[in-house]
């Protein structure tokens, strides 16, 4: 039985992870599909990602943003599934899907015709080095430091990043007549 | 393309609807707390059976292979970086040979960080795959509380000693034996740091990126740098530290970025430089010559004195060389 301090640690404790969920479950969930792209993965990434925070909770000393910390896991799960069998195996059966039904349907067409989603839809088919310095940097918010933090790379690198990944954006853009 | 249309295109691709939906939501706080993971049915068992049982396979045929061979050590397949349940702790010295340079390096650098790290690394190791393992005393009492930052100021010190021997791959840091421990302290995951295939960060990645943090005369200028796509990657960094290196009258720096290797020049450089307002230095523009590797930065800023004022310098693009020619008649 718990005494009345471990109840109370353990209260508090549910309940920070009831605010992080509420305050970081959104971006979360929106990061891990820039890597998946696909939302019951991200699903899966995301409630890993608050599981292993919650069995680890006494290791978290707070000198780092929860932010970063959860930000960290979540790209690491994601690495994690991209190189999984079950994400190659969606990864067919999306194009086989794609295949047999054509991409010919009005909603579609009008869809493929905006330029901002054809600008995502670039990025986020660029390789993942540089897809991810994007998301972080442009689309998360985050400063370079911060990138450079959750991706274990120095600022530098980052930047150097940043600018090939333009470069290569600007260069698909232009190649497939987009912005 | 604007920075702005970046994130607005993501947003649009991936959709304005919110993905973290509300029964998503309920799902995870029930499940928050719990060992067990949500199930999704048996479909999608049936699904992933073939790829659970070659899983399965496969992690039997690993273990049986480390079993039988008897080297094995803590570093398994089934406890790198990937169990984060249980402790990942590494024998240094079944790990591999022992890496007495690399000690001593590693111990001179925490030495300098912080004086009571006297001999803290307890043995260094390297594999034949170029893992390095480097068991640490556990010296986290003595350092006392770290903020994020100051950690990272710590780790990057030791990861360019570790990285400079090229024989090294990733490398895994541990108090007493133990990698939790570390990647715990770290606030990080129990992932090994790899070497960077691009750009090793090294002391002058570092002194720029102080200098541009806390210049804004720098950061603007390499920021313009950045943005005219010039030719090779350090042109920012030349241009940043060359200034630098005039503003604090350092000869032997100057001409280490320089063109002209005639001291007395230099000298009447620095003397010019020496009027030079920092606070007002900016690029006005950057032209491209015509017919070699060479670009025409226009430098304006005010005197000391509140004078305006003007100065080309040449960078110029050999062999992977970036120098800069800066005439003190200019």
């Amino acid at each position: 039985m718990m005494s009345n301090r471990e109840s109370s640690s353990y209260h508090d404790q549910h309940h920070l992870f009831n605010e992080l969920i509420d305050q970081y479950g959104e971006g979360l969930m929106r990061l891990a599909y820039t890597y998946v792209k696909n939302k019951q993965a991200a699903e899966d990434v995301v409630q890993d990602v608050f599981m292993r925070a919650y069995e680890k909770r006494d290791d978290f000393k707070g000198e780092s943003s929860y932010k970063t910390y959860l930000y960290r896991m979540t790209i690491n799960r994601c690495y994690d599934h991209l190189r999984s069998w079950s994400f190659k195996n969606v990864q067919i059966s999306n194009k086989l899907t794609l295949i047999f039904q054509g991409e010919n349907n009005t909603e579609h067409t009008a869809i493929m015709k905006d330029e901002k989603f054809m600008l995502g839809k670039e990025i986020l088919s660029l390789p993942l080095k540089y897809r991810e310095v994007l998301v972080l940097y442009y689309y998360k918010d985050l400063s370079v430091e911060e990138t450079a933090t959750i991706l274990k790379c120095s600022p530098n690198t980052i930047k150097t990043r940043l600018k090939r990944a333009r470069e290569k954006l600007k260069l698909q853009l232009e190649k497939n007549g987009g912005l | 393309m604007e920075d702005k249309d970046i994130k607005d295109g993501i947003e649009r691709y991936i959709g304005k609807e919110k993905l973290f939906d509300h029964q998503f939501r309920n799902q995870l706080l029930s499940n928050v707390g719990k060992t067990k993971k949500r199930h999704r049915g048996i479909t999608l068992i049936n699904k992933f059976m073939p790829a659970v049982v070659l899983l399965l396979l496969v992690l039997g045929g690993i273990t049986y292979f480390f079993l039988a061979n008897e080297s094995v050590d803590n570093l398994t397949t089934a406890n790198k970086g990937k169990n984060e349940t249980s402790e990942i702790t590494f024998d240094v010295e079944s790990h591999g040979e022992a890496f007495p340079e690399l000690q001593s390096d590693i111990n001179a650098v925490l030495k300098s960080l912080s004086a009571t790290l006297t001999d803290s690394v307890k043995a260094v190791s390297i594999n034949g795959e170029g893992t390095v393992v480097v068991d640490l005393k556990d010296f986290r009492q003595d350092l006392g509380s770290l903020t994020t930052n100051e950690k990272g100021e710590f780790l990057w010190p030791l990861y360019d000693t570790v990285f400079k021997y090229p024989q090294v791959k990733e490398v895994y840091f541990t108090f007493e034996s133990s990698f939790t421990e570390w990647y715990t302290w770290l606030e990080s995951t129990p992932d090994p740091m790899v070497r960077q295939t691009e750009q090793v960060p090294d002391n002058t990645s570092r002194l720029v990126d102080a200098l541009i943090t806390n210049h804004t005369y720098y950061n603007d200028m390499y920021q313009f740098i950045q943005e005219s796509n010039l030719p090779g990657e350090g042109a920012g960094n030349v241009l940043v530290l060359y200034l630098e290196a005039l503003k604090n009258g350092d000869v032997e720096k100057v001409s280490e970025y320089s063109i002209n290797n005639d001291m007395n020049q230099i000298e009447t450089l620095v003397s010019i430089y020496e009027q030079i307002d920092y606070d007002s230095l900016y690029i006005d523009t950057i032209i491209p010559s015509q017919g070699e590797p060479i670009y025409d930065v226009h430098l304006k800023f005010n005197h000391k004195d509140g004078q305006s004022g003007t100065r080309v310098l040449f960078m110029q693009f050999y062999d992977n060389k970036i120098s800069i020619y800066d005439a003190p008649e200019n």
